[in-house]
């Protein structure tokens, strides 16, 4: 074979080396990835436990829960959830991104100290939110008596939204970062007022950002763990029936292998549902967007 | 520079909500809280009014940026100092946020399992961290910089590695782990992490190497500016803070672990995360946090950094 023959340079030779390079790499990847949903679906295919033999059973696993009442109620809890949790944290994110806009000198300590809860361990965290609404600081400011169903749900959501806040800040920024400071001088110039800069300027300056914030923030938690297992833990508390708990409780605790795959694996589907919807509705705020200035043009 | 009217609403509304704060207070919180509560609001009433008397004078200050950096700063401290507060607290929860006693500090120091526990926790989180980066780096490195056919739907399959639930792959990883006879051994641990650490640093690396501006590299070549130099003064400070904020964010993510540690260990190889779990009290759990998040904040420090360099590498290009 002559060099001519061999794509060594060129751009034939670059996406060859490229392939060299990434594909060993994306080929473990996906062993890490891929090779656990592969055991999934064997095992969801059986009645698998951890001590007695394995029945093939079919599909029999996810008709069962595809029909069961439990199951729906622990889907549209986990996604009422997530939607609540992913909205406040881009709500208060966006808050403190514009602080951090306006403070710059102030920028990296307001992101490390939003950023901290972050760094905390979840379940410990989650029970010091459930501490403080059952007897503690919380409680005696409000007024609350004892740890009931709103309590411990305001508990979940308050842990977790504080968790996520400084990466929803962070996203958010990243938005307003990219917001052309005239755009606000015009409007400035033009004698609107604060509202309208706000509604009319910055927000949908920024949609774009905020879209992606509230879908990232959305799909993470969508995985929803430690607070739903402190809730289960913690003594008078209510505990919601969110799907990431549940499974690992079918798995690692009642030992029902392959139920816990079968639901395993329509959580990934429910995921791949989210993000689909995620994604076509960030691609409709860009069409609004794009229209919305076509129309301000003309 | 801020307009009459926003500074104006800005010095209203620093006033209301002082004033609100105030009235939560002295009405509804009991001593020793109602003091710093009492302080929040002065503070909010006295940037009001300053910013009434004097928003002529200076009026390169924002006063929305003042009441809101007062506000991120006072609903991030209270939780962290409640932790605190709880970790003395004992058996009984404090009532209060203020006037408790430190010196009842529930610190998992004391308790002589704590050291191997973090030591199991440490090694596992350094570990799947570095093999994370190795991996993630070569899948980032290529589809950042190349121009390969195929390169969209592995950089689709990159970032949707991302959003897989955790709890689906551990679990059948585990069933393999039990059959294999490998349950609650120091290989199990690290290979599930993987789980966790692969594609946050093969999404963050992807997501850092998008963002690099390659006139830095090309531009040191053409000065004729030998490998080493063009590693040293271009390669490193370029994508450095990012690699490092990305490592950092991965090492958070297994270090605070309960889910992947729960499902693959037993007493052996367990971590941190799920020993809190096994804290009996509030107390004790927060006392654990608190021990606990030191470490993570160093971390913390290069994941704001890293977002930070990012920012800026942006604006300059």
């Amino acid at each position: 074979m002559s060099a001519a023959e061999f794509p060594a340079r060129g751009p034939a030779g670059r996406a060859a080396r490229g392939w060299i390079l990434a594909g060993p790499a994306l080929l473990l990847m996906a062993v890490v990835l891929v090779v656990p949903l592969a055991v999934a679906v064997h095992t969801s295919l059986y009645r698998t436990t951890f001590t007695g033999p394995d029945t093939f059973v079919g599909f029999d696993q996810y008709a069962a829960l595809l029909t069961s009442t439990s199951w729906w109620s622990a889907v549209a809890t986990t996604l009422v959830l997530a939607t609540a949790i992913a909205g406040f944290q881009v709500i208060l994110g966006f808050v403190v991104a514009l602080t951090m806009r306006y403070a710059p000198r102030l920028r990296r300590t307001l992101a490390l100290a939003v950023l901290i809860p972050f760094a905390v361990l979840p379940y410990a965290w989650t029970a010091s939110w459930f501490a403080a609404l059952d007897g503690g600081y919380l409680a005696t400011w409000f007024g609350l008596d004892e740890l009931g169903t709103p309590a411990s749900l305001a508990a979940i959501v308050a842990a977790e939204t504080w968790r996520g806040v400084g990466l929803a800040a962070v996203l958010c920024y990243v938005g307003l970062h990219r917001m052309s400071p005239r755009l606000l001088e015009s409007a400035r110039a033009d004698g609107a007022s604060l509202r309208l800069r706000l509604t009319r300027v910055m927000v949908p300056a920024a949609a774009p950002a905020l879209a992606i914030a509230f879908g990232l923030r959305l799909l993470d938690t969508v995985r929803l763990f430690d607070p739903a297992v402190v809730a289960r833990d913690y003594p008078g508390a209510e505990q919601p029936d969110v799907l990431g708990a549940a499974i690992f409780t079918a798995y690692a605790e009642r030992g029902e292998l392959g139920l816990a795959s079968s639901a395993a694996l329509l959580t990934v589907a429910l995921t791949g549902i989210v993000a689909l919807l995620v994604w076509l509705s960030g691609r409709l705020i860009a069409r609004l967007r794009r229209r919305a200035v076509d129309r301000a043009l003309t | 520079m801020p307009s009459l009217e926003s500074r104006l609403t800005a010095c209203i509304a620093a006033v209301v909500g002082g004033v609100a704060v105030a009235a939560l207070g002295l009405w509804q919180v009991p001593r020793p809280d109602t003091w710093f509560l009492l302080a929040v609001a002065s503070v909010m009433i006295l940037l009001g009014t300053v910013g009434i008397l004097f928003f002529e004078r200076a009026p390169q200050v924002s006063l929305w940026a003042a009441l809101g950096t007062i506000g991120v700063l006072a609903v991030t401290v209270i939780p962290l100092i409640w932790v605190v507060v709880l970790a003395a607290g004992g058996d009984q929860t404090p009532a209060t946020l203020f006037g408790g006693d430190l010196s009842g500090f529930a610190s998992p120091l004391d308790d002589e399992r704590f050291a191997d526990l973090a030591a199991n926790s440490a090694a596992a989180a350094g570990a799947a961290t570095l093999l994370g980066l190795l991996i993630g780096g070569a899948v980032a490195y290529p589809l950042a910089r190349g121009r390969m056919r195929g390169r969209r739907a592995a950089r689709l399959f990159v970032w949707a590695s991302l959003f897989i639930p955790v709890v689906a792959l551990v679990g059948p990883w585990s069933v393999r782990l039990i059959d294999a006879g490998l349950l609650d051994t120091p290989f199990a641990l690290v290979s599930s992490f993987l789980i966790l650490t692969v594609p946050i640093c093969a999404a963050g690396l992807l997501f850092v190497g998008d963002r690099v501006d390659a006139r830095g590299f090309a531009l040191a070549e053409s000065e004729g500016a030998t490998r080493w130099q063009r590693f040293r003064r271009v390669t490193v400070p370029t994508v450095g803070p990012g690699v490092l904020g990305v490592a950092a964010l991965a090492f958070l993510a297994v270090w605070n672990d309960l889910l992947v540690s729960a499902t693959v260990t037993v007493w052996q190889t367990e971590t941190v995360g799920v020993w809190a779990r096994s804290l009996a009290d509030p107390s004790g759990q927060a006392g654990l946090l608190v021990v606990w998040l030191v470490p993570a904040l160093a971390a913390l420090f290069l994941v704001v950094r890293a977002a930070d360099s990012i920012l800026v590498q942006e604006r300059s290009s």
